[in-house]
């Protein structure tokens, strides 16, 4: 069987600028990458690409989800079939509860996915009972289910709202963008324990970070370093402490080093 | 119905023999008869606005035809009225979460309900008819006299600025109508409508409603609110308006009178959803006495084209004003609000918040006027117009305009147009939402803080269904 995520030789642009410059990575069931880089390497540019913001334009190059290129799928289409980005930073939404969001979003991956009886939409007590058990899960009050989605929240409940979206929704590939920037110790742990019980045999996450430190709670069985819009060293979990010590410096092109 | 229907006046033309026949049908006692026709000398004295009127010149009168209305409907209110009345109309009219209910069949009363309760502790709740048969002092101290009157031009200024550019620079609007021209025909003609006053330190929970609807054909509509809230009161009246369908032009004419004592307290509910066939003027006016409050939502879905003028005088210390607008133009409605946050007295707040969305022609101009004057240190005025727009030939124009003569003020403004960002239609469409529900989702989310102010939910689900329907997505 086709591997879960597949991208070949992949270029991007953002407004006329090329940042991806030949990206390739193979990501399989069951399989943690962690993507390291400095800042403006071209991680977000990644994670924006696979869930298709319209933003950010492939020039060339293939991603392959399952075996079949993703290039014309619109994003709604990308989620319903199981890709899912934790964004860097969650948009706020007011006026729509949380729980409104969430029930919107999972009916509509439902229609996509369930064959027999699954592809109802779900009943609402149904729905509570699966929301508040993934609100305890990431430790939110379930007053959350009633606040406007994102709208006043702390930068780490904004966090905490993404993993428990992905809870929710039950991709099979997870892509999270600087999911622990901003948070603090606590925060991190909660996030991360999310994460792990959301881990597993059926799902390929691609976990996108500048630094280390949330490779402490999450282990990768992969780890890559991006730098100018390439992938510049694989290695494996120990490849993250080398560079904790060692920076990133020493991997740019020598024109770029000092900067 | 139909036997409703018969006994109208069919008489086209707004005349002074008009106003006459109209009296004599409500056997009006002579006073009211005097001060409609000292209305209607000011309305012929006071030319049409004009193109070149400062307040007027993004609303064309052109195709504004006042020849073929029907200026009133004599003894029309059957018995069975109510069942005339839209089905959700009747559904509200018996919802049992309000503690009052009017309701006004064209220019008839066809349902009034009130708790006994309230009827004991003085609170009267009627038409306008009734309240100059039943209650003649309060109507005569009150009516048209200090909130919307047409003695003065609220609006005019010594000191214009419309430059030489042509573009209005602030500072008053020189040598304009006003509202002074519709004010003046509703004085003459005004029928219908809701008369409300709550005694001292009468308070009262649940709210109260009205609901006007009009069919007959050719019917203008001059419907009067007044509400009179006395010291220390407290009370929430939420009015409905809507209109039959038809494809010949309407003409509706309202005003609206609130008038909050010291310490009391008043949440005002306007909401408009005539047909799309109706030309909808309205002057609408609020006193603030010392220490009260007032929460004014005036929600506009409907008519084919508004002109409304909304002033709030802030006539005490204390006083705390939240204005708040929503409105959702379609087609080719147009709709023009001008609104006054009008801080005569210092140690007083008023905060505005209107909201507009736009789709396929429609129109809208939002313009708030906030003066401070030299007296009212201390006054906090803000102001905020957020309008989206659903397609490319929508269009919305958002004018602040401050008159600031005090120094120990904080006054904020902030005007918002343009389509919804691309960043939250593709927040949601990762998580699986298809775009058109997407902007849907966003759209009602949009308006959601203003309807949860509104203290009825049969109310709220009504608008929250027809803004669904306007978003057609």
């Amino acid at each position: 069987m086709a591997a879960e995520l597949v991208i070949k030789n992949l270029h991007v642009q953002v407004e006329g600028k090329e940042i991806l410059k030949g990206i390739n990575l193979t990501v399989d069931k069951g399989e943690i990458h962690a993507v390291m880089g400095p800042n403006g390497s071209g991680k977000s540019t990644l994670a924006n690409t696979l869930a298709g913001n319209p933003k950010y334009v492939v020039t060339d190059g293939e991603i392959l989800y399952h075996g079949e290129n993703i290039a014309a799928w619109k994003p709604d289409e990308r989620a319903r079939k199981g890709i899912f980005l934790a964004f860097q930073y969650p948009m706020a939404i007011p006026g729509v509860t949380v729980a409104n969001f969430l029930r919107t979003a999972l009916n509509a991956r439902r229609k996509e996915t369930g064959s027999n009886g699954d592809a109802k939409a779900i009943s609402i007590p149904e729905f509570r009972k699966l929301m508040t058990q993934k609100m305890e899960l990431l430790k939110l009050d379930n007053t959350f289910a009633t606040r406007y989605l994102n709208d006043g929240f702390s930068g780490g409940e904004k966090k905490r709202v993404e993993i428990l979206q992905m809870a929710v929704l039950n991709p099979e590939l997870a892509v999270l963008d600087e999911t622990d920037s901003g948070l603090d110790i606590d925060a991190l742990r909660i996030v991360s324990e999310g994460v792990n019980a959301l881990a597993g045999p059926n799902v390929g996450i691609v976990l996108i970070t500048h630094y280390q430190r949330i490779l402490n709670y999450i282990k990768p069985h992969f780890v890559h370093v991006m730098v100018s819009g390439k992938l510049a060293l694989s290695g494996g979990a120990e490849l993250a402490l080398q560079l904790e010590e060692k920076g990133y410096d020493w991997l740019k092109e020598p024109e770029a080093v000092g900067k | 119905m139909a036997d409703t229907v018969a006994t109208l006046n069919t008489k086209t033309g707004l005349t002074k023999e008009a106003i006459e026949a109209l009296s004599r049908s409500k056997h009006e006692p002579a006073w009211v008869l005097a001060r409609r026709l000292e209305a209607w000398h000011l309305y012929e004295e006071t030319p049409m606005p004009a193109a070149n009127d400062e307040l007027w010149r993004r609303t064309s009168l052109k195709d504004l035809n006042l020849e073929s209305v029907v200026p009133f409907a004599a003894g029309d209110a059957a018995r069975d009225a109510l069942k005339a009345l839209p089905e959700k109309f009747q559904q509200v009219a018996n919802d049992q979460n309000a503690a009052g209910v009017l309701a006004q069949y064209n220019t008839g009363v066809a349902h009034a309900r009130l708790a006994d309760a309230l009827k004991k502790r003085g609170v009267i709740l009627c038409d306008i008819d009734t309240a100059i048969r039943a209650h003649p002092e309060l109507v005569k101290q009150y009516f048209m006299t200090q909130a919307v009157t047409y003695s003065e031009n609220r609006y005019k200024s010594d000191k214009p600025r419309t430059g030489t550019s042509g573009k209005h620079e602030g500072g008053g609007y020189g040598d304009t109508v006003g509202d002074l021209k519709f004010a003046a025909l509703h004085g003459a003609f005004f029928s219908g409508g809701t008369f409300l006053y709550v005694p001292r330190n009468v308070v009262i929970d649940l709210p109260l409603q009205t609901m006007t609807y009009f069919d007959a054909p050719n019917l203008a509509m001059f419907t009067h609110t007044l509400v009179v809230v006395e010291e220390g009161a407290a009370v929430k009246l939420i009015e409905n308006y809507a209109s039959k369908a038809n494809e010949t032009q309407r003409f509706s004419n309202g005003a609206v009178e609130l008038i909050v004592k010291p310490g009391a307290s008043l949440q005002y509910f306007h909401l408009q959803d005539y047909a799309q066939n109706v030309w909808h003027f309205t002057s609408q006016a609020a006193l603030l006495e010392k220490d009260s409050s007032l929460t004014w939502l005036v929600g506009t879905l409907g008519s084919q084209s508004t002109k409304a003028f909304l002033d709030c005088k802030m006539l005490g210390t204390g006083t705390n004003a939240a204005l708040l607008g929503f409105f959702f133009g379609e087609g080719t409605q147009h709709f023009d609000q001008h609104t006054f946050q009008n801080h005569i007295i210092g140690h007083s707040t008023s905060d505005l918040l209107y909201k507009g969305a736009l789709k396929d022609n429609a129109y809208s101009v939002f313009r708030g006027l906030i003066r401070v004057n030299p007296a009212a240190q201390r006054s906090d005025a803000y102001q905020a117009n957020r309008n989206i727009l659903l397609s490319e030939h929508s269009h919305a124009d958002s004018i602040p305009e401050l008159e600031i003569e005090a120094n120990d003020v904080r006054c904020t403004h902030g005007a918002t147009v343009g389509p919804i960002d691309p960043e939250q239609v593709f927040y949601l469409m990762a998580r699986g939402i298809p775009r058109a529900q997407a902007e849907q989702l966003i759209t009602e989310g949009f308006f959601d803080p203003l309807m949860q102010k509104i203290p009825l939910e049969s109310i709220r689900d009504e608008l929250t269904a027809a803004i669904k329907t306007k978003i057609g997505m």
